[in-house]
């Protein structure tokens, strides 16, 4: 199975419209529907059913998970992880169940998702980053 | 706590080290040369260098989560609300890189701070920024 699929569980329509996912946030993962862009899914393939880990928390050990048949999934690669903060691309071909031991459990409707991760602003590693441009620039 | 554990370590080490050599000195009858040496010059210097190496090691992380708890305090201090909505509430202050923004965000697992772009005006504009998305962008439909 690769993308972009053509299979019965396809994200388009009979019509050959777009099935469009929505926005869903569950504490710091985010899944963001995308469109046009296929890119990030060419030459991925990992089906998965059952129960799919999207993350795991640092601290708490708790974890975002997909809970159900029909979701492609595949980890992000270096360049949508280090552009985007993307952990991960997902195909949803039915709704599944987004689980986590501390939020509520939320729908990802059928569609393609880009799962992001929260972020924070580091001024250290800011201030190292603006060191070294000045130090390139000087040499 | 740091400086603590980088001793411990390095110094339970140099224990180790010592103990071996102490035993391989105890086993002979006569003691060789280099046992000698080992025992009464390098097992000294492995533990000195042991604790020297650990201080700097411990330090080093002692000072870097000091310089952080200082840089909290000062924030909460001199904060001051910037924004204030359904995303969260904004705030502005100063810390030691200078203007810093910090967003307070509550949900269900309880309240927590997340450092954000100094350039950010509004709180929709800052929960927006950790997914690097816009504003216009960053609307879910569902969240928990």
């Amino acid at each position: 199975m690769s993308f972009p699929m053509k299979l019965d569980d396809s994200p388009y329509s009979e019509k050959g419209e777009r099935k469009m996912g929505k926005m869903v946030r569950q504490g710091d993962v985010l899944f963001l529907p995308r469109d046009n862009n296929l890119d990030d899914f060419e030459g991925i393939s990992m089906p998965q059913s059952g129960k799919y880990t999207v993350l795991i928390g640092e601290k708490s050990g708790h974890a975002h998970k997909l809970d159900g048949d029909g979701v492609t999934f595949a980890p992000a690669g270096e360049r949508s992880r280090g552009e985007r903060g993307a952990i991960g691309f997902a195909l949803v071909s039915k709704p599944v169940l987004l689980t986590h031991e501390e939020h509520a459990p939320l729908t990802i409707e059928p569609g393609r998702y880009e799962i992001r991760r929260q972020r924070t602003y580091d001024p250290h590693a800011v201030r190292m980053q603006r060191r070294r441009h000045v130090e390139e620039v000087m040499d | 706590m740091y400086f603590l554990i980088g001793v411990l370590a390095y110094s339970v080490l140099a224990l180790i080290v010592g103990y071996v050599m102490l035993a391989i000195k105890v086993d002979g009858a006569d003691t060789p040369p280099v046992v000698a040496v080992v025992t009464g010059i390098v097992w000294p210097l492995t533990m000195v260098a042991g604790i020297v190496v650990g201080f700097l090691v411990g330090m080093n992380y002692f000072l870097m989560w000091f310089w952080k708890r200082a840089d909290e305090v000062v924030f909460r201090v001199t904060q001051k609300e910037v924004d204030r909505s359904d995303y969260g509430i904004l705030y502005r202050g100063r810390a030691s890189e200078g203007e810093r923004k910090v967003l307070v965000v509550s949900d269900t697992t309880g309240t927590y701070r997340l450092i954000v772009d100094p350039q950010m005006n509004t709180a929709h504009e800052a929960v927006a920024w950790t997914f690097q998305l816009s504003d216009k962008t960053y609307k879910p439909e569902a969240q928990s």
